[in-house]
């Protein structure tokens, strides 16, 4: 029999750092040596839980790590979330839009600013206060004073009266 | 033996768009951690490495007949040696009396080992923790989930094989007298 290996071979057999003239020599031992194959079964087991250790730490630091995979996913989620909901705080508000009347479409009366009610009803259509109704052009809201009725006159067809 | 805490390092997925593995390659490379994974189930050095060769055989052969969708070493070659392990011990078991043939794990855990195992782990990470953050970034590369060789880890971290391995030694020691603590 050769001699016992010494416990820093069993150490580098287990953990593949002989080369494959010592670990065969290592191995011929073993072989025919009780002692020596507990002192290995014993190296063995310890670099099993070894490798058992390192695997729950790598488990664990995966699971802890910032910029896993999952965590990622989260922290886009609540940064997209934060951003629609400042995007939608800032959001512009539709209000009055001052448009030059050379860019209107259509023509808008202009609003009527007159101190009396006459200057109104002198020409209600110019003013944009005149509506259809069932007589044909009117001032509504406004009692008809003459000039309204003066107006009228002039735009509006005698009404037909009935033959008696 | 606990199970489950293999992990795989090299990993071919996907019949269709597997790579071609090199399987001279993985068994230089992982052979010694299978047949250390049988030596820990208490197997004699001569059965351990029969069955290490019976694994890589039975590999090779499911991987030609292409029933191997995901090859995750050396994780999938413990697990299969395992299992021809515990084929072959049931096998012996079968031809012989109760007392002729040691126990052998069955890969079900019962819960004082479940336990043990914890207050193991516990004491080795107390152990570790004493250790110095070089040793600790060792010992987190050699055996964390993506099995590097010895002489990657030595590349990445810029120290030789040699001063690696002697690092490994000195955590090694002290988790071994952690371990061992219990059971003097």
């Amino acid at each position: 029999m050769t001699d016992h290996p010494r416990p820093e071979a069993l150490e580098a057999y287990v953990m593949d750092a002989l080369s494959a003239d010592e670990a065969e020599a290592l191995e011929t031992h073993v072989a025919t040596c009780a002692r020596c194959a507990e002192a290995l079964c014993r190296e063995a087991r310890l670099e099993e839980h070894l490798h058992h250790l390192g695997a729950e730490r790598g488990r664990e630091q995966e699971s802890l790590r910032p910029g896993s995979r999952g965590d990622l996913a989260i922290a886009g989620a609540v940064l997209l979330a934060a951003a629609a909901g400042v995007a939608l705080w800032l959001r512009p508000v539709p209000g009055p839009v001052n448009v030059a009347q050379s860019q209107l479409t259509h023509h808008v009366p202009p609003l009527a600013v007159c101190e009396r009610r006459a200057d109104l009803c002198d020409d209600p259509e110019r003013h944009g206060i005149a509506t259809v109704g069932t007589a044909g052009l009117e001032v509504p809201r406004y009692e008809e004073g003459p000039p309204l009725m003066s107006w009228r006159a002039q735009n509006q067809p005698e009404p037909k009266r009935s033959s008696e | 033996m606990r199970e489950g805490s293999e992990e795989g390092a090299d990993e071919h997925a996907g019949a269709a768009a597997a790579p071609e593995i090199d399987w001279q390659t993985a068994i230089a490379r992982y052979d010694r951690r299978v047949v250390v994974s049988l030596l820990a189930m208490g197997l004699g050095l001569d059965q351990a490495k029969d069955i290490a060769q019976e694994t890589w055989l039975k590999l090779v052969e499911k991987e030609r007949r292409g029933e191997l969708h995901a090859v995750k070493l050396p994780g999938l070659a413990i697990k299969q040696a395992r299992f021809l392990a515990l084929e072959a011990h049931r096998g012996r078991r079968s031809h012989a009396t109760v007392d002729d043939v040691p126990e052998l794990p069955d890969g079900t855990q019962r819960i004082e080992e479940t336990v043990a195992g914890r207050r193991d782990l516990a004491r080795a990470e107390r152990a570790l923790a004493e250790c110095s953050p070089r040793a600790r970034e060792v010992f987190g590369l050699v055996y964390g989930p993506h099995a590097p060789s010895h002489a990657e880890v030595a590349e990445q971290l810029g120290m030789s094989v040699q001063r690696l391995r002697q690092t490994l030694c000195e955590v090694r020691k002290r988790l071994r007298l952690a371990l061992n603590e219990d059971h003097d």
